[in-house]
């Protein structure tokens, strides 16, 4: 793909974000915050390409051992990331009556 | 799979991000809203496990699990007052991975298409680059939120240039990447050019988080947060990913914007963090100046004097052996008027005390604890003498009024003298009586631990007929969001969670505000004192409030170093110092 393709995507994900992130009241942050960093986890994509790849463009020991870390380190973000952020805003919507713990 | 069908499967799946994120923006759609997200993520794996066709490769699933099961052990180990640094370390983490990727792509590992080199490899570069410096980055700033490094700034001899040097050679480094072929016969360029970007961006980022002082670390992590971001969304143009370019950008969008919020509450202008100029940095400043000036307050005729002198910066000379207190000149006489149809209650908690150990080797402390007595004159009198403070704070007599004397010793290098007697009614009766209350907490209350007992205090208020809200400013926490959290994380219902600007109004027509552990926050002088660092941050106004509860660990100036002047008014002020807990405590004992 045209890589003035790439950097339109990007600028336009941007801004989207942006305004959609804008209506997110302060009260949400943190969790918001974790959730970005479940979705900064999706550079696991990339990584399961390149270790994909590798089998077969000849790279295959440098490409397990370094695509694996970022897989590893990706899928940590993603899974990490959504649970403690389910967790957090599970928090919030606890209802009145269970309080007693 | 069709390259149409993949791009319109990546647009679907974009668009069902930015709708789950969308559906964050209330709390009770957000459950699902991340669940949402979460569902598009996965799905996008399996996009681009068959798009690329390499659903096969075994090891890919291996490195999948590892990953499961160390994410959900840090997720479910993670404690509530632990999420900035965890996010911290997501940060870093997320940023390791782009920069991984980047590396692949720069060895012409796992490259789709060559079709355009320099693109690749000038991208390629930069998610090492953004990547490391994320790491590295966020690994010191979650050591630093989690006490395994110092949370004062730390500058090195030469920092500025340490860092401009890093980003020339980082610049050069991007520069250099655009004319390097990844042919085989050319890989000892390409090596170098990995190894000085690696190696340099990771000193970059350390370098330029480990400046950071430890209130400005909100706005650290949510620009690293944006950072994590945008590494992934150059290392998805790298690796030519629809998908990882556009969620990339979104994350980077939300940190840019949260840091954005981040520094308008805190009154900081990004570049000023960024070129290192660091909130108590300018509090020392700041705080010489007052040192220098006028160190002692004296309010003789008023019911309350307050000195409060925290920390004497090492760049004052004080001459200690200089410095006497005459203890023998020193008289201490406490007496407690006490109304005889009022009995033995706890009507007031003061301290008293004069602890000073910053000047060493004097230390001397005036303490007075549950003392009571019936007609007598209160009178506390007392006489510091050195060379650099005199101190003298008198207690008018009180003739109606019955206090109790409790003295709440902390150890602290500070020196503190604190004398208060209230002329208003008593705390217990302002507090049984009212009837709408705003509760202030900041970050002391984390760090006191003491939310429970804060929910604890807002239920009985509640069952005592008043209307309890819970006022949080935007940078309460160590990161944005972190007192909301914290809150309900002690089962404090959300809707009594205002954000500053929708509960601002109200404090005119409330009748107690209770400050836990907060101070800068609400701190007037950011109206009207102009050379102050905090001048022009919105504050919460506590100060409208008809009366003020404060239940604070000392007197001494929050991280901005400006002394705050609720802390000297006499008028509808109750002091509560200590431990959070302990001052909960009584406080909810007046309610039972």
């Amino acid at each position: 793909m045209n890589p003035i393709y790439l950097i339109l995507i990007f600028i336009v994900a941007t801004l989207l974000g942006y305004f959609i992130i804008k209506n997110v009241p302060s009260l949400l942050h943190t969790p918001l915050m974790s959730g970005m960093n479940a979705l900064s986890g999706i550079t696991l994509l990339g990584a399961i390409v390149a270790v994909g790849l590798s089998t077969s463009t000849g790279h295959l020991i440098i490409g397990q051992i370094v695509g694996g870390l970022a897989i590893i380190a990706a899928t940590v973000n993603i899974v990490g990331g959504f649970n403690v952020t389910h967790k957090m805003l599970q928090m919030f919507n606890k209802k009145k009556k269970d309080r007693t713990s | 799979m069709s390259n149409t069908i993949y791009y319109i499967i990546c647009a679907i799946l974009s668009v069902g991000v930015l709708t789950g994120i969308s559906l964050m923006s209330k709390v009770k759609t957000a459950v699902n809203g991340n669940m949402l997200s979460a569902v598009c993520v996965f799905l996008g794996v399996f996009v681009t496990l068959l798009y690329n066709e390499v659903l096969t490769v075994w090891s890919i699933y291996i490195f999948i699990l590892m990953g499961i099961i160390i994410g959900s052990a840090l997720a479910n180990r993670v404690k509530m007052i632990q999420m900035p640094q965890f996010v911290a370390l997501l940060n870093g983490v997320g940023g390791f991975a782009s920069s991984m990727v980047g590396i692949l792509t720069l060895l012409g590992v796992g490259l789709a298409s060559d079709k355009y080199p320099a693109f690749v490899n000038i991208t390629s570069v930069l998610a090492i680059i953004v990547g490391n410096i994320t790491l590295s980055g966020s690994l010191v700033a979650a050591g630093k939120l989690h006490k395994k490094l110092p949370q004062k700034p730390i500058i090195w001899k030469n920092h500025p240039t340490i860092l401009n040097i890093c980003l020339l050679i980082l610049l050069s480094a991007v520069l250099y990447s655009a004319f390097q072929s990844t042919s085989s016969e050319q890989m000892t360029g390409t090596y170098m050019l990995l190894i000085v970007s690696l190696t340099i961006s990771l000193l970059f980022g350390a370098a330029f988080s480990i400046r950071v002082g430890g209130a400005d670390m909100p706005i650290t992590i949510s620009l690293l947060n944006s950072l994590s971001g945008v590494a992934g969304a150059i290392a998805g143009m790298a690796v030519n990913d629809l998908l990882l370019v556009a969620v990339g950008g979104i994350v980077g969008a939300s940190g840019l914007f949260l840091t954005q919020i981040m520094c308008k509450s805190m009154n900081r202008s990004l570049a000023d963090i960024l070129t290192g100029k660091t909130s108590s940095m300018r509090a020392k400043t700041k705080g010489n100046v007052t040192k220098n000036g006028v160190n002692v307050s004296e309010i003789l005729s008023a019911n309350k004097v307050t000195i409060t002198e925290s920390e004497i910066p090492s760049d004052i000379k004080v001459d200690i052996t200089d410095t006497e207190i005459l203890s023998d000149q020193t008289e201490t006489k406490v007496g407690v008027n006490e109304l005889s149809d009022n009995k033995a209650d706890k009507t007031d908690t003061e301290t008293l005390s004069v602890n000073n150990e910053a000047l060493t080797g004097i230390s001397k402390g005036i303490n007075v604890s549950e003392i009571q007595s019936t007609n007598k004159v209160t009178n506390t009198e007392s006489e510091i003498q050195s060379d650099l403070t005199e101190t003298k704070f008198g207690a008018n007599e009180l003739s109606d009024n019955k206090a109790d004397i409790t003295e709440l010793q902390k150890p602290t290098d500070q020196t503190e003298t604190i004398v208060e007697i209230d002329e208003s009614t008593n705390p217990k009766d302002i507090l049984t009586a009212a009837k709408t209350v705003i509760i202030v907490p900041g970050y002391g209350m984390a760090l006191a631990q003491a939310q429970h007992l804060v929910r604890e205090l807002a239920d009985k208020l509640e069952n005592n007929g008043a209307s309890v809200k819970y006022a949080i400013h935007p940078v309460a926490g160590r990161m944005p969001g972190h007192m909301n959290v914290l809150l309900a994380e002690a089962d404090v219902s959300y809707e009594q969670l205002y954000e500053m600007d929708s509960v601002n109004d109200e404090f005119a027509q409330t009748d107690v505000a209770i400050v836990i552990g907060a101070n800068d926050v609400l701190n007037p002088s950011a109206r009207d004192a102009v050379d102050t660092p905090i001048y022009g941050m919105p504050v919460l106004n506590v100060d409208e409030a008809r009366q003020i509860f404060i239940c604070n660990y000392d007197l001494n100036p929050g991280y901005s170093g400006v002394d705050n002047p609720l802390y000297t008014r006499i008028k509808g002020v109750h002091l509560f110092l200590g431990d959070a807990k302990e001052s909960l405590a009584l406080l909810i004992s007046f309610l039972s």
